[in-house]
């Protein structure tokens, strides 16, 4: 697996893969913040990647044999806070290979040191690892959740937050 | 309960755990494969890892039971329908 790292567009490859790999998105709740067509819509990845979300951060894009196999990154919110697995997406062919916690994961914690916190964000589409974070604190069964990897686990689930104007689900990691 | 589940584990067919999947996963995703045997690999009815947690919060729900937590990857039905019941 080749961990590709990028600020912006101008790695031409790596966005070439990116944009590859995310045209055959199928999920059309995705499509807006995804898509390379919606480019130009402020909430898609390629927008972002283009107006400076990750001046201060990185986005990680997956290569496996030339293909694009998921893609996530990490941006400062504030002096002590960063947003982890932000605009995250793995293609349904690389799931339940846990490549985001095994290779992207790691890097934003290490590169994002400078932040007392690191914030995972989830909205009510994906709510259900915010509950699996809930019940993993509060010492219920884990369940499926028991076959993450153990870093997923350093997050603990702190209620909602007002995060870039909208309200999120937030588990957090902080450093000791 | 949408679906009637029994509280004796041993009395629930085979058949009964399948269709209390496919039901699960019509409710939850708004479509639900055709086919789904013991054998059928999650991934290929589109169920990611983070599906398996949906459903299995989704079973808790319902039945007001708790799964037991996989000692071995949940990649089949089979391996799924196991824990939930």
């Amino acid at each position: 697996m080749i961990v590709h790292t990028i600020k912006d567009l101008s790695n031409y490859y790596v966005i070439n893969l990116l944009s590859d790999g995310l045209r055959n998105m199928t999920e059309v709740r995705l499509l807006e913040n995804y898509h390379p067509d919606n480019k130009d819509n402020p909430a898609n990845l390629f927008y972002i990647l283009k107006h400076g979300r990750f001046t201060i951060g990185n986005y990680y894009v997956l290569e496996n044999n030339g293909e694009y196999a998921g893609s996530a990154g990490w941006n400062r919110l504030d002096d002590t806070t960063a947003l982890a697995l932000v605009r995250a997406y793995i293609p349904l062919k690389f799931r339940t290979t846990y490549n985001m916690a095994k290779f992207i994961l790691p890097k934003i914690i290490e590169e994002s040191k400078d932040h007392q916190s690191i914030w995972i964000t989830c909205n009510h589409y994906n709510k259900t690892i915010y509950d699996a974070f809930t019940n993993l604190s509060n010492g219920k069964s884990a369940g499926m959740f028991n076959q993450w990897p153990d870093n997923y686990k350093k997050f603990k689930p702190v209620g909602t937050k007002i995060v870039n104007n909208v309200l999120q689900y937030v588990a957090e990691y902080k450093r000791e | 309960m949408w679906l009637n589940i029994k509280e004796n584990n041993m009395d629930t067919t085979l058949a009964e755990k399948i269709d209390f999947l496919k039901k699960a996963i019509l409710e939850l995703k708004g479509k639900s494969p055709d086919t789904i045997t013991e054998d059928t690999k999650l991934l290929d009815i589109g169920i990611d890892s983070l599906d398996s947690v949906e459903l299995q919060m989704y079973y808790e729900d319902v039945t007001g039971k708790q799964t037991a937590d996989p000692t071995t990857p949940v990649t089949t039905v089979k391996h799924l329908i196991n824990l939930m019941y």
